[in-house]
């Protein structure tokens, strides 16, 4: 814990994150603008002492906005990078640890799913499924956990050939057990790692659904949605409507890979760079 | 030479077994056809060079061969359980009952204690994990007092600070002996004991070695000890089985064998055993022990024997059999 702390990379993620989580829980308490409420007479005005980040084109203060999505994109983030390791990890597991057919059949689904475009499988789950926020944390988590099954499986290979499995076969643990106890702990360093770097791509995932107008649906607010606005006014020059939720959008992905990054020194010796 | 609790009655009794290795082109022997026998609280050392079957022998007794890496290719096994004197035939029995023999009939203890140990749990917890295999319901409180005994035994104190510290925590001694209690936890009568020095430095050996005829007395332990120096084994053996090349080449009471070998390969052995004292170079025994898989016809020994003649490379000398003794040698008679 020590050493995590230490690590510069991750210390940096943990603050950006923290100050993220403390706007998005505590922030509509202290700036109380109401993220919908419109004034067309106020449209489109650039920041100034009443509006601190401008408004949009139905007069919405933008920084009650960003503060709102906040909320919705690191809950995406949390949810769907939660999902995808209900179903990687126990799935990698399986995979490295009982080998032959379920192993053979687990890889080629994630194989599978790696070869498509993670976005044009959820563009087309969305489709079907129709827009909506919990939608979008379903489809992202569904589509993201192949490649920690990967991670969980090449872990548990190596680990499955150590002595301390035998020796516990040796005692007459059972395999289901093994798994549980002496495998799972062993997996848990790439699987911290890949989940932090996960949390960055879905809120990233969730940006351009929403972006796309695939997501959270107006007039709830959202990064992704602020800056379609920022698209369309941008003749207008309307520059804070692009800057100020992209720029929360680059903070927290930039902190969660800080964080995996900053991991994966620490956690793991064999990638660890010498300084 | 220990004589602790002697009784005459067989405990375990493993006829003609063989292993074999798979590999891309043919399947490797790796045991081919070991009988041993041993006796209620006797020790049986059982020495070779590396490559000679040990290690598989130990791992064939608890049918621990991994499916994907080999298989046990033929013979019995046959344990005496002692509450109902029934035999169990190990080779046959099926998977949950062999997880009942595992740990509580028999177990094991393994070369390098470093491994052995899951280097992310805590002790108390492997020792937990492994009582609860063979008791569905315990009190906490039985298993701590159980577990302090043990440690104590081995001389590993005081125990609620070992059981809440991690393995790395600890020098290879000192684990070696943890992994002693923790194979004794379920209260077995064999312990199998897998080279459990040949990891630690020559001072801590002894300790461990200490460490083992205590319990040996204590608990009423029936040893096999594995092993390629034999003069530990000549510290704990009653009996000796040599093994070279997949095969038992000579057996019987250690004193006898130290005393009087009878099959060359012994004789080699013990005439390269280093002496104290003794000046001039070591006599080690001329070529090299046979990869496994490419033994030929005839005495496997013979390519290095310098009693072979034709005869020997001919046919597989049968087992002479003088009483407790046996050796493989037609020079021999």
């Amino acid at each position: 814990m020590n050493n995590l702390l230490k690590n510069k990379m991750v210390l940096s993620g943990l603050l950006i994150v923290f100050f993220f989580i403390f706007i998005s829980i505590l922030g509509p308490h202290i700036y109380r603008h109401s993220p919908v409420e419109q004034n067309i007479s106020h449209r489109l005005q650039a920041p100034s002492a009443r509006y601190i980040m401008g408004t949009d084109d139905l007069g919405r203060d933008v920084l009650a906005r960003v503060i709102a999505g906040s909320r919705i994109s690191l809950s995406v983030g949390f949810v769907s990078v939660g999902i995808a390791l209900l179903i990687g990890v126990p799935l990698g597991l399986i995979a490295g640890f009982y080998g032959k057919g379920a192993d053979r059949v687990i890889m080629r689904i994630v194989d599978i799913m790696l070869c498509f475009p993670t976005i044009f499988l959820i563009l087309m789950v969305i489709a079907f499924l129709g827009p909506s926020i919990y939608n979008v944390m379903i489809v992202i988590g569904l589509t993201s956990w192949p490649g920690l099954t990967r991670y969980v499986r090449a872990e548990t290979l190596s680990v499955r050939r150590r002595e301390y499995i035998q020796a516990a076969e040796i005692m007459g643990i059972k395999k289901a057990r093994i798994l549980f106890i002496h495998i799972l702990p062993n997996t848990i360093a790439p699987v911290i790692i890949s989940a932090a770097l996960g949390v960055g791509s879905a809120i990233l995932a969730e940006s351009i659904l929403s972006f796309l107008g695939l997501g959270v649906q107006p007039p709830h607010p959202s990064w992704g949605n602020i800056l379609t606005l920022g698209k369309e006014y941008i003749s207008h020059n309307t520059w804070w409507l692009l800057v100020f939720p992209g720029t929360a959008i680059l903070m927290t992905v930039v902190a969660f890979n800080l964080i995996g990054e900053g991991l994966r020194d620490v956690l793991d010796p064999r990638q660890r760079k010498e300084r | 030479m220990s004589k602790y609790c002697m009784s005459s009655g067989y405990i375990l009794e493993a006829e003609k077994v063989s292993a074999e290795y798979f590999s891309s082109e043919k399947d490797i022997p790796a045991l081919r056809g070991v009988d041993i026998s041993l006796r209620e609280g006797e020790c049986i050392g059982i020495a070779g060079e590396s490559g000679s079957g040990k290690s598989t022998l130990a791992l064939t007794l608890l049918q621990l061969i991994d499916e994907d890496e080999g298989r046990i290719s033929g013979g019995n096994i046959v344990f005496h359980e002692k509450a109902s004197g029934e035999k169990i035939n190990i080779s046959s029995i099926n998977k949950s009952r062999l997880r009942k023999v595992r740990g509580k009939e028999i177990s094991l203890i393994t070369q390098d204690p470093y491994t052995s140990f899951n280097p992310v749990i805590k002790l108390y917890r492997h020792f937990r994990e492994a009582y609860r295999v063979h008791n569905k319901v315990f009190k906490e409180r039985d298993l701590k007092d159980k577990v302090s005994e043990l440690l104590d035994s081995v001389n590993l104190r005081p125990a609620e600070k070992i059981l809440n510290s991690y393995p790395h925590q600890f020098s290879g001694g000192m684990l070696q002996r943890a992994s002693m209690a923790l194979a004794l936890l379920n209260g077995p009568r064999i312990l199998i004991a897998d080279e459990p020095t040949s990891s630690l430095d020559v001072t801590i050996q002894k300790k461990v070695m200490e460490t083992l005829k205590d319990l040996r007395c204590r608990y009423n332990l029936s040893i096999i000890f594995i092993s390629h120096d034999l003069n530990l084994i000549s510290e704990i053996a009653d009996r000796i089985y040599i093994l070279y090349a997949g095969k038992t080449v000579e057996s019987g009471p250690a004193s006898e064998i130290f005393k009087n070998p009878r099959h060359p390969y012994t004789e080699a052995l013990l005439k390269s055993l280093p002496k104290l004292g003794a000046r001039g170079s070591i006599i080690s025994i001329p070529g090299r022990a046979p990869q496994p898989g490419a033994v030929k016809e005839g005495c496997s020994f013979a390519p290095r024997c310098s009693y072979a003649d034709k005869k020997c490379f001919k046919k597989e000398p049968p087992p002479v059999l003088s009483g407790e003794r046996a050796w493989a040698c037609f020079k021999r008679q």
